[in-house]
């Protein structure tokens, strides 16, 4: 297994990554992000995890999900370099409605993007990950 | 760092990546930030890179562990 990171974005505090690796274990996801500011060299925790369950509209909450369902034809599994494979291509995109009100934005409102969410009091997510970019490596 | 017409290019790895992630560039877009990975010798580094310069800021993001496996 090699630990590799991969940078997601640059933002005012830093350039955000995660550490992501060739040969995961299933489910040993950590989806926190780090922030690495380049000026001082010091490396922290963002505050924002990696939504890699897909992408979520920062307003109402909703998620596009992409998943296989053996309802429909999928393709065999994918063998890449320095990966432990990927699961057969993904079939359907499942939109999840949200529990969460919808309310006008506030000034106060968390920063997010269409790749992030905050997950406050949850660093670590449990579902399975189900990676929204074939060929990439998943996080660990 | 190569100045062409359109481009220029920036080392950033003194060996052939294995995998490579972009950032983007810096809010001021003085910057470019890159991840990237090397197999042989194991290298795993953040890299912001001047535009101007190509003057290079990394930051080594070897897992500690390897440092101190046998």
């Amino acid at each position: 297994m090699i630990e590799y990171p991969v940078a997601e974005s640059w933002q005012a505090d830093g350039v955000n990554f995660y550490t992501a690796c060739t040969y995961c274990v299933e489910n040993s996801v950590d989806y926190s992000l780090l922030v690495w500011n380049p000026a001082t060299g010091d490396v922290a925790p963002s505050g924002l995890t990696l939504n890699g369950l897909g992408d979520a509209l920062p307003l109402t909450g909703e998620q596009l999900t992409p998943q296989q369902s053996a309802l429909y034809p999928t393709g065999e599994r994918i063998e890449v370099p320095h990966s432990d494979g990927l699961p057969g291509s993904y079939n359907v995109i499942v939109l999840t409605a949200s529990a969460r009100p919808k309310a006008a934005p506030s000034s106060t409102s968390t920063r997010t993007t269409s790749s992030f969410q905050r997950r406050a009091g949850s660093p670590t997510a449990t579902a399975s990950w189900l990676s929204p970019f074939p060929g990439r490596a998943r996080p660990c | 760092m190569q100045a062409g017409t359109c481009c220029e290019t920036l080392k950033f790895a003194d060996h052939a990546a294995t995998q490579a992630s972009l950032a983007g560039f810096s809010p001021d877009s003085q910057q470019v930030a890159v991840a990237y990975f090397v197999d042989e010798p194991y290298t795993a580094e953040l890299v912001a890179l001047d535009l101007d310069s190509g003057e290079a800021t990394r930051y080594d993001a070897v897992p500690s562990v390897r440092l101190t496996a046998a």
